[in-house]
């Protein structure tokens, strides 16, 4: 089990998983784990209860299980977006995961800002955008750009909107947190739910909102702003950039994205 | 997919925690002497609780590490008065913990104050009750005896045979002592991580198997709301330091039914109750289930009407 957290934490899919920025923490544990596994097997002192080594068995199984089957994360969209503006473009494409090899932070540092049409666009997280609601420094009028995956339901269908959701992991994929936005569209049909789409919208105080939180995959919860939705400028469906998941939360530029 | 990624995570996650508790109690178990750990033990049992309540500021713990951390004070003779309410408060009063809390819900202080105070009342509760009992009379067995290391011994002495002054024994006592940690620790955890996984395995069913739409059926009125949350924050078994973010997702639900899930989590989950009848006696493990999770529930109602 000490062998098997040691290589993981050194995987391009232990994002996964895990916040990457945990990865030292998995592979110090991992060594430490052997190490005291190789002290026990080397004098031991009393036999493994079968339990237990049932129990570690079931792990390594479960985990393998979950490393061999395809990754649900990296949705499928268009191919991959290169006619954005200049402006808009990631230093590097080959960017894919996170870990103790891969800075993910430091592979791919998106421009902060769009420019469409003449406006500028926030380059932003969604679980950022949700923190400037609440915090008050995100104000209606601005224009944000973010990406996520397409949620729909009837409900929204029939008022107009679609939300983009994301999920946000402090910890572990366990804790994760789904957020997502509402954004309102010409025609919400003519979106596919699960396709990852980046979006420039502009805010708007909208009271009432309609409908439930959308859910997003992976989670039990989703949080959403009270007040505010987007009106959608432009969205485009695109790969996912990066890590789908969000891992960290800014509260000034350069936003995470 | 879904199921294993969940399982795997929950088991990763707290694996380091978990073996950094079992070093813990390994280092106590070997390093330190009673008479030294009794040193920092008030005389008096509100002292005692007092210490127990806020050690966990100094010595932190992820709940997933907290038990054989406890288990090991005990049986230094610890008080339960003492040791009780440090297992129940540690992963709360983390700061850590508390500084995550205060993100999640936007600096809102006031929650994380009620997380604090509903989570102290059942351990000074507990606490109070158990006093000092004897550890044999609180803990189900003994840790795995390990015959060769006679820790008390070794510990920061030396024997020398043949009376020279050539050190050779002072680093075999040390070595000694350095492999008798690494016997213990790698023994509690091995024996702790059956129930982390077997948590981890049930959470994660729990969560993928489950839909959500059934949570709203908790949201008709406070006492549900609490009572739904509740049981969420048992069957999520969400480590205390990411909790507050979940909590804080749940729209729909008043404010003390998110507190009580912070509460409650960090000191009854699928994690922890297979732990409790692993380590204490089945009349305690019962108890250290059913009080904070009446505590929490009462508490909780009564400042909802309150008005907080």
């Amino acid at each position: 089990m000490g062998l098997f957290m040691a290589v993981f934490a050194w995987s391009d899919r232990y994002w996964q998983f895990i916040n990457p920025k945990y990865s030292w923490l998995t592979f110090a544990a991992g060594i430490l784990i052997a190490l005291v596994g190789l002290a026990g097997y080397s004098r031991p002192l009393r036999k493994p209860r079968p339990t237990e080594m049932l129990s570690i068995a079931v792990f390594l199984g479960i985990a393998l299980t979950a490393l061999l089957s395809p990754n649900p994360f990296a949705t499928e969209g268009a191919a991959r977006q290169t006619d954005f503006t200049n402006d808009g473009q990631f230093s590097s494409d080959d960017f894919t995961g996170g870990s103790m090899t891969l800075q993910y932070d430091d592979a791919a540092k998106p421009l902060s800002e769009v420019v469409y049409q003449d406006r500028i666009f926030t380059r932003i997280n969604l679980a950022e955008l949700l923190n400037g609601e609440i915090g008050g420094w995100a104000k209606a009028g601005e224009g944000y750009a973010f990406q996520g995956m397409v949620l729909r339901s009837p409900e929204l269908d029939e008022k107009g909107y679609i939300a983009v959701g994301r999920l946000f992991i402090f910890c572990c994929f366990a804790d994760a947190v789904g957020v997502t936005a509402l954004v309102k569209v010409d025609r919400a049909e003519s979106y596919t739910a699960g396709t990852w789409v980046d979006v420039l919208g502009i805010l708007r105080k909208d009271d009432p909102l309609p409908g439930k939180t959308a859910r997003v995959p992976g989670a039990f919860s989703a949080a959403r702003s009270d007040i505010y939705t987007l009106t959608a400028v432009r969205i485009k469906k695109q790969a996912v950039r990066g890590i789908p998941f969000m891992l960290e939360v800014r509260d000034r530029k350069p936003f995470a994205y | 997919m879904l199921f294993s990624t969940t399982a795997t995570a929950i088991v990763l996650e707290a694996s380091p925690f978990l073996l950094l508790g079992s070093l813990v109690g390994a280092i106590l178990e070997v390093f330190v002497s009673e008479k030294a750990m009794l040193r920092f033990i008030p005389k008096n049992a509100d002292g005692q609780v007092a210490v127990g309540l806020f050690a966990g500021i100094l010595l932190p713990s992820c709940e997933c590490g907290i038990v054989p951390i406890a288990r090991r004070l005990m049986l230094k003779n610890v008080p339960p008065r003492t040791a009780i309410p440090y297992m129940m408060t540690a992963p709360v009063v983390n700061p850590v913990v508390i500084a995550s809390t205060l993100f999640a819900f936007q600096g809102d202080l006031r929650i994380t104050l009620l997380r604090l105070c509903l989570v102290m009342i059942p351990a000074v509760g507990l606490g109070l009750a158990l006093g000092d009992a004897p550890a044999e009379t609180v803990l189900r067995r003994s840790p795995d005896i390990l015959p060769k290391f006679d820790e008390s011994r070794t510990a920061g002495h030396h024997e020398h045979d043949h009376g020279c002054d050539c050190g050779c024994h002072e680093h075999e006592a040390h070595g000694r002592s350095f492999r008798a940690v690494l016997h213990h620790t790698g023994t509690e955890f091995l024996s702790m991580a059956r129930f982390l996984v077997f948590g981890a395995l049930v959470a994660s069913a729990f969560k993928t198997f489950t839909p959500p739409e059934w949570l709203n059926f908790f949201t008709e009125t406070t006492w549900m709301a609490i009572v739904g949350l509740m049981l969420l924050a048992v069957l999520l078994s969400i480590c205390s330091e990411a909790d507050a973010f979940v909590a804080a997702s749940f729209a729909g639900f008043p404010t003390m039914a998110k507190v009580a899930f912070l509460a409650l989590g960090p000191m009854v989950d699928l994690k922890l109750i297979p732990m409790f009848f692993s380590v204490f006696k089945r009349r305690i493990a019962v108890t250290l289930i059913l009080v904070p999770v009446i505590s929490v529930y009462l508490t909780s109602l009564f400042m909802a009407q309150a008005g907080l």
